[in-house]
């Protein structure tokens, strides 16, 4: 894989992850994650279903696509998460103790 | 060429045990019902450690990630361990961090077993249990209110009878105030010992290995309720903060609503209370990690409420900021220590500090929180967030122990941080049918 890409091949990149790997991983938990956009390498994306309010949403960002992504895309700076969490109506793991 | 790197095993990693980068590895141990899984992760990964996240149920990428990602049987301890054991096999850790009561525990037997600093695991296992702790505080001498134990079975006028009033009925089985309720007479114990019943029935605590649930009867202290956040390290309690609860916990129900540090209360108050939380380490014998504690003080002094070996609850962690500019959070400290990247205890960031955690007026389903912009225009207020869902079922204290979410606040005196909160609340609409 390229160590070192523009933003519009590494969307292409992205995108096919997403599609093979990120989606269906998600997909397990009633979730889907959508790519928005490769902005300055910084990987643009908003969570829906399970994944939207989840009380685990930051792992799954940061120890399983994130982690993904960076593997596959060395250059990728970082993810910009623009879910509006507070909207999920079915969130697949809900925090709600001490 | 380092040191590190001369030491470098087969295995691509150091003897040590650190990644590719030299990084320590810390096992994060979240249950999936924690309000603060992104206030932990992030704080690892600002300390740049290379991060294990260890929940009780399986995350979508556990599979493709499984050096990031680690699942364990946090409800039987002993099986969690023997889980981490086998990991850390073949992913040296040097060091577990639990952010709740049970994930201590086993936070603390992992890094017993793999010879990491640790409190004893016998002292956080008696922190983490309400019968253990104050029958060890009171042996101690720690002022702690009188109370006795019971099964739900027992006949209910039998343990009316022999209790003095008023009195606080605490299921040993619940947390956060679920269940807990205050009776002043033998007919209010009655009507509590029914609803706590129901309690516990609705929680699927009937019975234990074929034991009824039991509770505990313990003397209702009257006064004032403050939250102690401290961090033990070498058996000696740092405090972090001293919280007053400028709410009045009188009961009948004990719901938690405003913490403000600093205390307002005098300063030979305050060093009672810090003198009483560190008596309650030094009897249940921590030495090291993270303290929460609940106290009382009236005038016969402090009382020892509640002592939990791990950080302040929900998202209330958020409000403390350590540091000059308050560039380091309460989770990256926990996290720092625990893994010996620090040794310090930086001072809590200047000005006032609170949190108000907003209650849940009536049973329903959640439509709407309406007046969130306009409570974060209130001058002091720095964040809201709303933990429930819209078209959640929302049941509030006793039944239940959630929090509809959050008001933070921040200013340069404790009175205008309690008055922001106030306000903001204030511009809450909180919509349930």
């Amino acid at each position: 894989m390229p160590a070192d890409v523009d933003d519009d091949t590494a969307f292409e990149i992205v995108e096919e992850l997403f599609n093979t790997q990120i989606n269906p991983a998600v997909a397990q938990h009633g979730g889907k994650v959508e790519l928005i956009d490769v902005q300055d390498g910084v990987v643009v994306l908003r969570m829906m279903g399970g994944c939207q309010g989840c009380g685990m949403a930051n792992v799954t960002l940061r120890q399983g696509i994130e982690a993904s992504l960076k593997r596959a895309v060395p250059s990728i700076q970082g993810l910009k998460d623009i879910t509006d969490h507070a909207a999920g109506t079915n969130p697949y793991f809900q925090a709600g103790t001490k | 060429m380092t040191g590190r790197r001369e030491r470098r095993g087969s295995g691509g990693r150091g003897d040590e045990g650190e990644d590719e980068a030299g990084r320590k590895r810390l096992l994060l141990i979240l249950p999936t019902t924690t309000y603060r899984t992104e206030a932990f992760v992030e704080a690892a990964l600002r300390l740049d450690v290379a991060l294990t996240v260890s929940s009780e149920r399986d995350s979508a990428f556990s599979a493709q990630e499984p050096e990031r990602l680690l699942t364990l049987d946090l409800a039987r301890p002993e099986r969690a361990l023997r889980q981490a054991q086998r990991f850390a096999a073949a992913t040296p850790v040097h060091g577990a961090f639990g952010v709740d009561d049970a994930t201590a525990l086993v936070a603390a037997m992992v890094n017993d077993a793999l010879g990491v600093p640790t409190s004893p695991v016998h002292a956080v296992r008696a922190a983490g249990d309400k019968q253990r702790q104050r029958e060890v505080l009171a042996r101690a001498g720690v002022p702690v209110p009188a109370f006795t134990v019971h099964h739900m079975e027992e006949p209910v006028d039998r343990v009316a009878a022999s209790t003095a009033f008023p009195c606080v009925l605490k299921p040993l089985d619940l947390a956060a105030s679920r269940g807990v309720i205050r009776a002043d007479d033998p007919e209010g114990f009655r009507a509590a010992h029914r609803r706590l019943r129901r309690i516990l029935e609705a929680a699927g605590r009937q019975r234990t290995h074929g034991a009824p649930p039991r509770f505990l009867v313990e003397a209702y202290v009257p006064g004032p309720e403050f939250a102690l956040e401290g961090l033990v390290r070498d058996g000696a309690l740092h405090v972090l903060a001293l919280f007053d609860k400028p709410d009045p916990l009188e009961g009948p129900f004990f719901e938690e609503t405003i913490y403000v540090t600093p205390s307002r209360v005098p300063a030979e108050q305050q060093r009672a209370l810090m003198r009483a939380a560190q008596d309650a380490v030094r009897a249940l014998g921590l030495t090291r990690g993270p303290a929460h504690v609940e106290l009382r003080h009236n005038r016969r002094g402090p009382w020892l409420i509640e002592l939990a070996a791990r950080p302040i609850g929900g998202k209330c962690g958020r409000v403390l900021r350590f540091g000059p500019g308050g560039e380091i959070s309460l989770e990256e400290l926990h996290l720092a220590h625990a893994l010996d990247l620090r040794h310090d205890v930086p001072p809590l960031a200047p000005g006032a500090h609170g949190v108000m955690m907003l209650p849940i007026p009536r049973a329903g389903v959640l439509r709407e929180v309406r007046g969130t912009d306009r409570a974060l225009a209130v001058p002091g207020i720095i964040g809201v967030e709303i933990t429930m869902h819209r078209g959640q079922r929302v049941v509030p204290l006793p039944e239940e122990a959630r929090y509809l979410g959050f008001v933070f606040a921040r200013a340069g005196e404790p009175e205008a941080v309690e008055a922001a909160l106030r306000a903001a609340y204030d511009e809450l609409e909180i919509v349930i049918e």
